[in-house]
């Protein structure tokens, strides 16, 4: 696992006299600083794989609307997750770059022993690197828990209303009410025989409609969401890719070849140039597409979501 | 390219010959302080009043626009956004030539004429037209009624309760609760947004509800007033509250519980110390307040880690 750790040890064995002293205190550093975040990633994913199905579960059992206890066991185990990564942080500042500061200020840069040190700080941050790129991943595992499959919840508010749309009657004349569509708030309702207004107060499942609408929007319309910032993308990385072509020209002194080159580069400029126009084109796609479904779900709330979309096009 | 950006100034407006745009306080000081006078603000936009708005205004446009045109000339596509930013990073330059003055007076001024440059209130600045659609009340109740409402329950009184000092159904609060909310999603100036805000820091009542009170300790009593007028104590129980929420604790229940301040009174304070620190920006005072409260939620998060038998990670040592 620790290549670079082994590496070099094995640079030490056999001529440990050329070697300057803080050499020791450098590798003594270097090992500690290794298994100390062996150790801390160890206990990222303990914590992660015990809390993520405890969280999952807790997210379906929690009734509360707004999924409170849900929200507040996340956010201690997305605290504890913060706390391991804080105490990555604080330590390296003070074993790796503290150390590496200090004995950089005694030794030269022309020192030939420098690179020992160059060395030390390169393998320990590269470490360091990889530390956090664990924390991210298991960051996101612990993000998915607050995924669910809010077709269900829908589906579950679509059977409700099913099921009490035919139950009502006037207050005043007894006369039989039909609730034409899902409210999402309380709302008056006239008698269709006697004129008398109802109040009709939505149940809590109905309300929760609101709530969940735009994800559900959202899960609908991932895909053209991913092929927007696939497209966002592009530009960097078509970007790098000419930019590492024209590196390699650099001492070419072929023609045929600086041609080939540069018809490559021009290509994937091209390319480039398309992504920039494109990418706010499948924006728009996407957005409208979600605005869509959305309106689908809540038309209650179409008009407004309208003036949304049109905000949300000029940024 | 150079001379375009720093020799546009060579004109009347002022014998400084130093177009260097300060963006940070180091060594400002003592620099200037010497050979210039004061510079007298105007309250209201905090422009120079050496100078008149409309030569300054002319004056970022004409450096823009001459870089635009560079910029154009040299095959660049320039959008709405870089421009946008082109006049903002002129604006700074600008400002800061014509008034020799440090990044913190700088950002005051970007503050007060927030609306006028880049179409959005700043909290503490707010300025509002009359005949603004965003503010005409709904079934008769304006934002500042409504944010009387909010705050009342947000202290922990029942809506069905607030309703009734107001008069009104609950109904007509739902709607209220939709259509005022729907507008600051759709003002781009966030008008609606910054004055609630301001209202809500301004812990605003009306008659109506002035005799719903939330069940406020003594202790509670003082320790509002506390918050309201010292700062690191502020700064304290925000570190301390985000500690909590760091532990699955609810951090606002937990300030309730051991302070007796409730959400809305805490989230009011907030605002208000926000709309101070938005009109009297300091960079170093933020600095220290900031640093304040983290030292705090550091201390509260250790008291928390104790109570539960410490942090997952405690026993891993370097």
């Amino acid at each position: 696992m620790f290549g670079l750790f082994n590496k070099s040890k094995d640079k030490n064995e056999g001529s440990k006299q050329s070697y300057p002293e803080w050499y020791t205190e450098l590798q003594e550093s270097q090992q500690r600083w290794f298994s100390f975040l062996e150790k801390l990633e160890a206990k990222m994913e303990e914590l992660a794989t015990a809390s993520i199905p405890e969280l999952k579960q807790l997210l379906q059992e929690d009734e509360d609307l707004y999924k409170r206890t849900f929200h507040r066991v996340y956010s201690g185990v997305n605290g504890q997750l913060n706390n391991i990564r804080e105490r990555a942080r604080d330590v390296y500042e003070e074993k790796v770059n503290d150390l590496y500061y200090n004995i950089n200020s005694q030794i030269s840069v022309l020192d030939k022993h420098h690179d020992l040190l160059s060395d030390f700080r390169i393998a320990c941050s590269d470490r360091y690197n990889e530390f956090d790129n664990k924390y991210d991943y298991w960051r996101k595992q612990i993000d998915k828990t607050q995924e669910r499959d809010l077709e269900i919840e829908y589906q579950k508010i679509l059977n409700e209303f099913e099921t009490i749309k035919d139950k009502f009657s006037c207050k005043q004349c007894g006369g039989h009410i039909t609730i034409e569509k899902i409210f999402l708030i309380e709302t008056y309702i006239s008698c269709p025989y006697c004129q008398t207004q109802n109040t009709f107060a939505p149940s809590t499942l109905g309300r929760n409609l609101q709530n969940i609408a735009r994800e559900l929007a959202e899960q609908r319309t991932a895909h053209l969401h991913e092929a927007y910032e696939a497209e966002k993308d592009k530009e960097r990385d078509l970007y790098h890719q000419r930019h590492e072509l024209s590196l390699s020209i650099i001492h070419e002194r072929d023609k045929k070849v600086l041609s080939e080159v540069q018809s490559k580069m021009n290509d994937l400029e091209e390319e480039r140039q398309f992504a920039i126009q494109n990418a706010p084109k499948l924006r728009q796609v996407y957005l409208r597409a979600m605005y869509d479904e959305w309106n689908k779900i809540t038309p209650d709330l179409k008009e407004h979501n309208e003036k949304m979309y049109q905000n949300q096009l000029k940024y | 390219m150079f001379k375009k950006l720093f020799g546009a100034l060579t004109g009347d407006k002022q014998e400084n010959q130093n177009y260097e745009a300060q963006t940070s306080n180091d060594n400002y000081e003592n620099d200037y302080e010497d050979n210039y006078k004061e510079i007298e603000y105007d309250p209201e936009t905090l422009h120079g009043t050496h100078y008149t708005v409309e030569d300054f205004d002319n004056e970022v446009e004409a450096r823009a626009e001459a870089w635009i045109a560079d910029e154009r000339a040299s095959g660049e596509n320039l959008d709405e956004k870089d421009i946008q930013n082109i006049y903002f990073n002129y604006r700074r330059t600008v400002y800061t030539e014509w008034n020799n003055c440090d990044s913190d007076q700088m950002i005051r001024f970007e503050h007060a004429n927030s609306l006028k440059y880049s179409g959005i209130q700043t909290s503490g600045f707010v300025k509002v037209d009359d005949n603004n659609p965003f503010l005409e009340p709904v079934h008769g109740v304006d934002l500042r009624t409504y944010t009387a409402m909010c705050l009342k329950i947000s202290a922990g009184i029942d809506y069905l309760e607030v309703c009734k000092a107001m008069g009104f159904e609950p109904i007509v609060w739902e709607e209220l609760n939709t259509i005022w909310p729907q507008r600051m999603g759709e003002d781009t100036s966030f008008t609606v947004t910054t004055l609630f805000g301001q209202y809500y820091a301004e812990n605003v009542t009306i008659p109506q509800l002035e005799n719903l009170k939330a069940e406020v300790s003594e202790e509670g009593a003082a320790n509002l007033e506390r918050m309201k007028t010292d700062r690191y104590f502020y700064e304290e129980l925000a570190g301390a509250r985000q500690a909590a929420y760091e532990y699955g604790i609810d951090g606002a229940q937990w300030i309730l519980e051991n302070f007796g301040i409730n959400l809305a009174d805490f989230q009011s304070v907030a605002m208000q110390w926000m709309t101070e620190q938005n009109q009297n920006w300091n960079s170093q005072d933020i600095i220290e307040f900031s640093n304040y409260q983290q030292e705090k939620q550091k201390e509260y998060a250790a008291k928390f880690a104790a109570e539960q038998g410490g942090n997952i990670a405690d026993d891993v040592n370097f």
